[in-house]
């Protein structure tokens, strides 16, 4: 028995041995060696080598290449590489032409002809034209695809009605009702090759994706590094930087360390804490977006009654001392409270001033209006979701106790929150951040009764909350941009005044850069590595 | 013999079946996928719509059915993030979790066992207590902590490894190491206290008395016999560490099984997980089925109880 042991043990040994040999092989699959950069923190002692990739790491990757099958924050950042749309964003989220090089609408408002551009081409060589745009919008609603759960919201975004080719470089695209969000929405539609797409399984197209866009796929290790390469017929000409690595790091700290090593060039989400680091390194700068992400405390008006009362929202409002969270935890990277959902300078209503901190105004607010001081009340958030969302939740907590109410902080993990939230099933106050495309009209929508996030109810128990709903919808509708921002001032009065949620901030997007290469990150929270109207990034050394 | 078997088999099933229940029913309670999947601006109507084309809104003994259907035809199902066959995903990532798992339990042992002896054969002495006390440090050390106060020293300060992700042997070391800490601490505790007991046993006083070599009463008599609970306890650490290290993969972005399912649980994945889990279930139960019938078939009296 003990030598039958003995022979096991070995054997064990030995089988380990051959799994760990076998194994390793696939380890350096690729050779690609994607190091960049200088050591931090000593001065540049040798010269950069301009060949090498730029890193990205980000904390996932994109779980398939098929574009419309997901949609992510992290996704987006590489099919931004790969894939093309038919109106961009610049740097200041005004919208441009890309492949799309003008446009206009018909006088029912109903149906959008685009005019497209000549002489693109898709990486396996097939030509970008109508038929392409018909064909990637078309394939979201074919029944089959449905059938394959596509993922892609833009036909009922906008609710379409059918694309027409006009000829090869004009489509037409109609829509049931009038939206004044369709531009919005098509800019997040990426081109797919019609040819490539409709003859090749789906099994292959999430593995190998063919769009128009600067930089081509090379390599895929899952989970691992996504490699990149320029496409030498780049209809804006060939990218300056020949190769990217996005690379997947789940863990923030690992993030930074590989930053500080020269493996990585961009990263995200550089927390306060790491910006000191990154600021003390002379090879690192930080490139800051003003983000958008609308970062509040929902209060559930209706499934919770003790918060019906307008002059209750308004009192927790003035219960935050947010100017002491900004320099405590954000490191001061808040330009100011929020004071609306809405983001962008031509559509805020600068008339409205963000909520001050008068806890002296707040108890006698809450008293007034006969509120149960000491009962319970528990404020949920989510952990690492937002930037300090945690600590912000505790700090609020500790800012509500102050005033004498009775307050605990539950955290959930995200995907107990986020199903809590959709099924509306919140019955106290609770901690969220809302993305934004900086376009007014979609931002004032999120504190509808009607949008899935809304867990507030407001609307419906305000005299108020009707004319808010009808702006809201009528927005939809409306084409003009000046009459839309009349309404939409107004809108922005109701919530403000309302106070449906307790108004945190707008999340600022920190990224740290390695000085070789001259990537500013823009308006909005995703990694845009080469924006309409401006020169591909470069080498700076 | 027969009987047993069956026996046996029967209640492998029934584990396996109860592993995949209990990952669909976990999942299940923590909502659907959709909340994780939809964008910020879909109305409450587009949510409803989406669940309803994505099967969501079937009750859960349908969806379980479904998955449960397949899975006995070796259809795992496809993943709802990835479009991949959930099968082919896990594989995929088998050889970087194998890599890690295998050099991490390399490590573990040829570290362990040495300094076990050492510590049992110099009882009470500084080396015992210095052994002694590194395996305490090593079992109460968290794997995160020590994972990244290791990336710091030898990646960012002394800059010999890389810090992350899988390149090459070097890639391998930090994340090996982290993960082998523990159980290099457990294994030497339990191969110490193990040789303790053998040490005092009538046969190795024997074997002293005979005038054997004192190396050859170590390593020949006392070991041996020291060795079997610790073989026992290696099966199971070599099953705990095919479930993927989780938490050390994460750490330094190593691209393995675990971290498939941890991402297949935050997104939601519910084919994926529901899959990976019960192919890590069958994976688990199917060795110890082995070692089972290896045992009764070796040992008679195991196959009446």
């Amino acid at each position: 028995m003990k030598e039958r042991l003995m022979q096991r043990f070995l054997a064990l040994t030995v089988i380990l041995v051959l799994l760990v040999g076998c194994s390793g092989g696939s380890g350096t699959s690729g050779g690609e060696t994607p190091t960049g950069g200088e050591p931090g923190g000593s001065p540049v002692s040798e010269p950069a080598k301009p060949k090498e990739p730029v890193v990205i790491v980000q904390g996932a990757e994109p779980p398939t290449m098929d574009p419309q099958f997901h949609e992510s924050g992290a996704a987006s950042n590489v099919y931004s590489a790969i894939f093309d749309h038919l109106v961009e964003f610049d740097r200041g989220m005004v919208l441009q032409p890309s492949l799309a090089e003008s446009w206009s609408l018909s006088e029912d408002e109903l149906t959008w002809t685009l005019k497209l551009r000549k002489g693109v081409k898709f990486h396996n060589g097939e030509d970008f034209n109508a038929k392409a745009v018909a064909y990637t919008i078309n394939r979201a609603v074919d029944p089959k695809m449905i059938e394959a759960k596509i993922f892609d919201p833009f036909p009922t975004r906008v609710g379409l009605d059918k694309v027409t080719v006009v000829d090869e470089y004009t489509v037409s695209i109609s829509t049931k009702k009038p939206n004044s969000m369709f531009l919005v929405y098509l800019s997040f539609v990426p081109m797919l090759a019609p040819d490539y797409y409709a003859s090749t399984s789906l099994q292959d197209l999430a593995l190998k994706p063919v769009g128009t866009g600067p930089w081509m796929l090379k390599e895929w290790v899952k989970d691992d590094r996504i490699v990149v390469e320029a496409f030498p017929d780049y209809w804006r000409g060939k990218p300056e930087i020949d190769s990217l690595v996005f690379r997947a790091v789940p863990e923030a700290s690992t993030r930074l360390n590989m930053l500080q090593t020269g493996k990585a060039d961009i990263v995200a989400n550089i927390s306060p804490e790491d910006a000191e680091i990154v600021k003390s390194d002379s090879s690192l700068r930080l490139s800051v977006a003003i983000g958008g992400r609308r970062v509040f405390m929902g209060i559930p008006a209706v499934k919770n009654a003790k918060y019906a009362n307008k002059e209750v929202r308004q009192a927790l409002n003035y219960a935050v001392n947010f100017d002491a969270i900004n320099t405590a935890l954000l490191g001061s990277l808040a330009k100011g409270r929020m004071q609306t959902p809405v983001n962008g300078d031509f559509w805020i209503n600068a008339s409205l001033k963000p909520y001050a901190y008068d806890p002296e105004k707040a108890k006698s607010m809450l008293q007034a209006a006969n509120f149960p001081m000491g009962e319970k009340i528990t404020l949920y958030t989510p952990n690492g979701r937002y930037l300090k969302d945690k600590e912000m939740a505790e700090a609020v907590a500790a800012d509500l106790r102050k005033i004498g109410l009775n307050v605990e902080v539950q955290v959930l993990e995200w995907t107990v929150f986020s199903g809590k939230l959709t099924a509306k099933e919140f019955d106290d106050i609770y901690l969220m951040g809302l993305g934004s495309r900086f376009h007014g009209p979609e931002d004032i929508q999120h504190m509808s009764n009607q949008n899935a996030f809304d867990v507030t109810g407001w609307s419906t128990l305000s005299p108020q909350g009707d004319e808010y709903e009808k702006i809201v919808k009528e927005l939809e509708f409306v084409f003009d941009q000046n009459e839309a921002k009349k309404m939409l001032d107004r809108a922005q009065e109701i919530v403000y005044d309302e106070a449906p949620w307790i108004y945190l901030w707008k999340q600022t997007e920190v990224f740290a850069v390695t000085n070789r290469i001259d990537w500013e990150a823009s308006g909005n929270s995703r990694i845009a590595l080469w924006l309409p109207n401006e020169p591909s990034p470069k080498y700076t050394k | 013999m027969r009987g047993y078997i069956v026996r046996r088999l029967a209640q492998a099933i029934i584990v396996v079946f109860g592993v995949s229940i209990m990952a669909f029913g976990l999942m299940f309670l923590t909502g659907d996928p959709s909340s994780v999947m939809i964008g910020d601006d879909w109305t409450t109507e587009q949510v409803a719509e989406f669940r309803h084309r994505m099967g969501f809104d079937r009750p859960w003994y349908v969806q379980y059915g479904d998955f449960l259907s397949k899975a006995v035809r070796g259809d795992f199902g496809t993943s709802l993030r990835h479009h991949q066959p959930v099968f082919e995903l896990i594989m995929e990532r088998m050889p970087a979790t194998l890599e890690l798992a295998g050099t991490a339990l390399l490590i573990s042992l040829v570290i362990s066992i040495p300094i076990g002896v050492i510590s049992a054969t110099r009882r009470g002495t500084w080396a015992d207590n210095l052994v002694m006390l590194g395996a305490m440090l090593g079992q109460s050390a968290p794997v995160y902590w020590l994972g990244i106060i290791l990336m710091l020293l030898f990646a960012v300060f002394l800059r010999w490894l890389p810090p992350g992700g899988r390149e090459g042997f070097a890639s391998l070391i930090l994340p090996a190491i982290s993960l082998a800490s523990y159980d290099i601490a457990r294994n030497s505790r339990m191969v110490r206290s193990c040789m303790l007991e053998v040490l005092s046993h009538d046969y190795i006083r024997t074997a002293r008395s005979k005038g054997l070599a004192e190396r050859t009463v170590i390593y020949k008599h006392a070991l041996r016999n020291a060795l079997i609970p610790v073989v026992t306890l290696v099966g199971i650490q070599l099953g705990h560490l095919l479930g993927g290290a989780v938490v050390t993969e994460s750490v330094f972005a190593w691209p393995g099984v675990g971290r498939l399912i941890l991402d297949g649980i935050s997104g939601k994945d519910l084919p994926l997980v529901q899959a990976a889990v019960t192919i890590l279930a069958m994976g688990f139960v199917g060795v110890n089925l082995m070692i089972d019938l290896l045992y009764g078939f070796l040992d008679p009296r195991v196959r009446v109880r």
